[in-house]
């Protein structure tokens, strides 16, 4: 289980002309294992970078992060890969599922980057795609598929391989109530079994009901604290 | 990660576009193809050309002599022959009689082989033009009462299945021969080979219509030093008259020429259509990169490194070189046996085994164009940025 420690973290990106723009302004979060936690915010407050930083998909400009006690500075890009790939499992807005590959495929994915032998894949994408009620549309492509299927896809992909924090970017933003409600239930179940911390970035407020603690953005620092 | 996940993936990525990528196999296919065939049937066709061309011609360097028209024609005939012969001799060129009618007929059974070409001649011919025998002898020196015949392999098609005696018709007058054998001379007209040395009548009817030269060869001069000496010859013995031209016969070097030619031809239609595989390849690649950005950066956040989303990339584009590699080797061994059988309608031996070399080559060809193509979209496609699939 995996504890996630950020101090004072800060990201800028630099525009057009070299000009910086700070996105985090020293974001202080510990995130203990197995939490649920919401991360709430205005548009462009710097959630999406929030989690990215977390989820080690981009890097800090200033403080510092580590990853059950491991500075992700610290570490070469390819430790910070394998760290990146063991640790996490992530769920975007745009459901981001890869078009050419079927359901299963899909939910192989993360298994095959991870040398996980064939029947073993199989096996957990259909379990993994069995719990979130898709047993029968496993050799579907994301095109045949409704929004709400898609991204129980992404929820089966962002657990198949044991991740121990799903980070989620608006995982209901592209989908109606009803159906966000369905997912999120789905998601919290499934995190919830494995004892997997999980991160959800939202603008709904019954989403974030659901979770142990919400944190605020706003303007890229942490409001409140 | 392991190579064999790697290729999964790649292979998986084929199936995105299969039309777009068949597209761009099928120019790398016209490249293999065009490259395989000069490695291999360049190969076949030089072989059987420079089979023919020895047949007809001789090696190099191989002349004519042609004589003028005398009632005294065998006589000059064969004081050239051997004066020629001993000029040759220190360089070991040979010379031989030759004499060749075209007044004659052959007829077996039904069959009448009118534009038969008669030729007067000596078992050393067969020195300067290596004729391959097909079945029975050459001609002998044994002494025959009857005329004994080789045909060629023309005129033993012409006559075949039929029954009987071989007549040779000449001068108003029918004789009966005996045909000892047949070889493949490479000629397209059918001929008829007769021994100088055996006296019969049928060499007086046709003895008149005979037009005479001297065949030699002399691995040691050029044609010009062939006519230089030859005149040297006539001015000394006073025979200038004798000589109506010297024309060289070997085609070898003319044909390689030719060959050459085609095959340069044949060698930048490899090449261009393999620059348009790869120019296609780079193309495609480019504009997929970015349509693909949200795959890549999902494939970094399942833990790819950047030299593992090259290597996919790469492999990718390997498997449609692989593709076309294998399509342009199966055109060629579907193709090979008909251009060979084109060739070689003929008695000879070509070879007709599969080109492994020249499809080895095609298929390394095929994949450096793919390589060389897919290297800038693979590197680019290795610089999108992870967190570019939030936005
Ligand atoms: N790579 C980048 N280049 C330029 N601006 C960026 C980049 N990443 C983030 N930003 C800016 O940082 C701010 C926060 O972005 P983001 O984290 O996506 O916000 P949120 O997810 O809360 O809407 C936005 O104003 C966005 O335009
Ligand atoms: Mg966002």
């Amino acid at each position: 289980m995996t504890t996630l420690e950020l101090t004072a973290g800060a990201k800028s990106v630099s525009l057009p002309g070299g000009r910086p723009l700070p996105v985090l302004t020293g974001v202080d979060l510990s995130v203990e294992p197995g939490e649920t936690l919401a991360i709430q915010g205005a548009s462009g407050s710097g959630k999406s970078t929030l989690l990215a930083v977390l989820g080690l998909l981009d890097s800090l400009t200033g403080g510092r992060y580590t990853v059950g006690g491991i500075d992700v500075a610290a570490i070469s890009e390819r430790r910070r890969a394998r760290l990146r790939s063991t640790t996490f499992g992530f769920i975007y807005q745009r459901f981001c599922l890869i078009s050419h590959l079927t359901a299963e495929e899909n939910v192989e994915a993360p298994l095959l980057h991870g040398g996980v032998r064939r029947r073993e894949r199989a096996r957990r994408a259909r379990d993994l795609l069995d719990q979130v009620g898709l047993t029968d549309r496993r050799e579907h492509r994301p095109g045949q598929l409704s929004g709400g299927e898609q991204q129980r896809v992404a929820v089966a992909r962002a657990l198949v391989h044991r991740p121990s924090v799903v980070l989620a970017d608006e995982p209901t933003g592209s989908l109606d109530q009803d159906t966000g409600t369905a997912v999120m239930r789905s998601l919290l179940d499934l995190a919830a079994d494995d004892g997997v911390t999980l991160i959800v970035v939202t603008h709904d407020p019954a989403v974030a009901a659901v979770c142990g603690r919400v944190v605020r953005l706003d303007r890229g620092a942490v409001q409140g604290s | 990660m392991k190579v064999i996940s790697l290729a999964l993936i790649a292979w998986q990525g084929i199936r995105r576009r299969p039309l777009r990528n068949l597209l761009s196999a099928l120019s790398l296919t016209v490249g293999v193809l065009a490259l395989v065939l000069v490695l291999s049937g360049g190969a076949v066709v030089r072989e059987t050309i420079v089979f023919d061309s020895r047949l007809q011609g001789g090696d190099a360097l191989t002349a004519n002599l042609t004589l003028t028209d005398s009632p005294q024609k065998f006589a000059v005939a064969e004081y050239w022959r051997s004066s020629l012969g001993r000029a040759l001799a220190p360089q070991r060129g040979i010379a031989s009689v030759t004499a060749s009618n075209d007044g004659a007929l052959l007829r077996k059974g039904d069959e009448t082989v009118s534009d038969l070409v008669v030729v007067t001649t000596e078992k050393a011919l067969l020195e300067i033009r290596p004729f391959p025998v097909l079945r029975g002898t050459w001609l002998t020196d044994e002494p025959t009462y009857a005329p004994t015949v080789v045909l060629n392999h023309r005129a033993d098609q012409m006559v075949e299945g039929q029954t009987g005696p071989v007549t040779l018709v000449a001068g108003g007058q029918t004789f009966r021969t005996s045909v000892i054998g047949v070889v493949y001379d490479a000629e397209p007209r059918p001929v008829a080979y007769l021994d100088m040395h055996a006296d019969g009548p049928w060499q007086a009817a046709i003895e008149d219509t005979n037009v005479y030269s001297v065949q030699f060869t002399a691995p040691a001069w050029s044609i010009g030093d062939a006519r230089s000496r030859i005149n040297e010859l006539a001015s000394i013995s006073d025979r200038a008259a004798d000589v109506t031209g010297v024309e060289r016969t070997d085609r070898l070097e003319t044909f390689d020429r030719q060959l050459d030619l085609v095959n340069r031809v044949f060698l930048a239609v490899a090449i261009l259509s393999l620059l348009i595989g790869a120019l296609g390849i780079l193309n495609i690649g480019l504009s997929t990169v970015r349509e693909r950005s949200d795959e890549l950066s999902l494939r970094r956040s399942f833990g790819a490194t950047r030299p593992q989303v090259v290597v996919i990339m790469l492999l990718e584009s390997q498997f449609v070189a692989l593709v076309s590699g294998l399509a342009g080797i199966a055109l060629v061994a579907g193709g090979l046996p008909l251009i060979t059988a084109h060739f070689a309608d003929r008695f000879q031996e070509v070879s007709t085994g599969f080109p492994v070399g020249g499809a080895l080559l095609g298929l390394a060809a095929g994949s450096v164009a793919a390589l060389v193509g897919s290297l800038a979209p693979a590197l680019r496609a290795s610089r999108v940025p992870i967190a570019a699939i939030m936005r």
